[in-house]
């Protein structure tokens, strides 16, 4: 890479073009398809995946509210996206264990797409084990498919649901462990089939 | 406001360094370069920006058009752990050549090794505009037109109609 050439400067691969291309349709995958797990350990290094969710999708024109205090100042010049209030912001970050006390933005029936999309930290996303297990139907469902999610507010899913009851209205979902993610667009019909303590570990 | 070896304002650095040939600005940076951890506080970018004014008429905005712009922000730390951070931003579609002009801002904000040499060169840069704006000048100066004369002529016409 010429700027590793130059000036022997390391740059993460998160902020890379290349990488960012391979992430954005890795996104596009998972949102097209709920339920789909898909792993970017190999891209991350380091970095937490909602980092790079984040480095994927923001630029200068856009605005992100930083809820639980996720990112690190030096985060912000990198991201580009300028500070916000939560009700305003286009992108929310948040962690997930924490209920949510405010209402983001669901966009309007003429621009439905106005609506903010939040990334959401959770402790662990898997098809089998796990606090929450989810039931998912809707576009890109085949019949409907199940995931298991630690580390969520149950108040999340119920207030997710009350969000996007009203479509084109909502909001669209990424949910983010240390390396998976998971799409939950505005279209998908998310219902609790059951809550754990022991996380499904028996 | 740092302390600096260089006597030109540091909103002319950029101006004077594009004025020296890269590989000299290369060569000294290259000499310093090992002494400090580079690290990049935004990613290096080029791109088109586009500049809006107003037209005189109505004075409605308008974009005059696209120019290339390249934008870096560098961070320099050295073996004690002193940062020391400069940025660049430059009319060119390379980000590399931002990048070393921002380790030149750094180096020069900061006063830090080889901040003379950079501030010779920049004196160099600062000389080599001075001049072309000189020369610009005097080509505009030569293609001025006096509309002075236009309304005399345009008078001696009207009397010569009369009579």
């Amino acid at each position: 890479m010429l700027k590793q050439d130059l000036l022997g400067a390391y740059v993460n691969p998160i902020w890379l073009a290349d990488t960012q291309q391979a992430l954005f349709k890795s996104l596009m995958q998972v949102l097209s398809r709920p339920g789909r797990l898909d792993n970017w350990a190999e891209w991350l290094e380091n970095s937490p995946a909602y980092l790079a969710v984040l480095a994927t999708l923001l630029d200068g024109e856009v605005s992100l509210a930083d809820v639980s205090g996720l990112l690190t100042e030096s985060n912000w010049p990198l991201l580009q996206a300028h500070k916000s209030a939560v009700e305003q912001a286009n992108y929310i970050l948040c962690d997930a264990t924490k209920a949510p006390t405010f209402l983001p933005k669901l966009g309007t029936l003429s621009s439905p797409d106005f609506a903010a999309t939040l990334i959401l930290k959770v402790s662990s996303l898997d098809k089998m084990q796990g606090n929450i297990r989810l039931k998912l139907t809707g576009p890109g469902v085949n019949g409907e498919t199940e995931i298991c999610v630690s580390g969520i507010d149950q108040a999340w899913l119920d207030q997710r649901n009350e969000w996007c009851s009203a479509f084109p209205l909502g909001i669209d979902c990424i949910l983010v462990d240390d390396t998976q993610i998971l799409g939950l667009p505005r279209t998908t019909k998310v219902e609790i089939l059951e809550v754990r303590d022991n996380g499904g570990l028996n | 406001m740092n302390k600096t070896c260089c006597k030109i304002p540091r909103s002319q650095w950029i101006r004077a360094l594009k004025r020296v040939h890269v590989d000299e600005i290369k060569a000294v940076i290259d000499s310093v370069i090992n002494e400090y951890d580079v690290s990049y506080k935004s990613i290096p970018q080029s791109g088109l920006g586009v500049l809006q004014t107003k037209d005189t008429a109505l004075h409605e905005p308008y974009f005059l058009g696209e120019f290339p712009i390249a934008i870096s922000w560098v961070a320099l730390t050295d073996k004690q752990g002193n940062t020391f951070e400069g940025a660049a931003q430059l009319m060119d579609d390379d980000e590399n050549l931002a990048s070393l002009f921002a380790v030149c801002d750094a180096i020069l904000a900061n006063d830090l090794v080889a901040c003379c040499k950079l501030a010779d060169l920049i004196e160099m840069g600062d000389f080599k505009f001075e001049q072309e704006a000189l020369t610009r000048k005097a080509m505009l100066g030569s293609t001025a037109v006096d509309f002075s004369l236009l309304g005399a002529t345009n008078e001696e016409n009207k009397e010569d109609t009369s009579a």
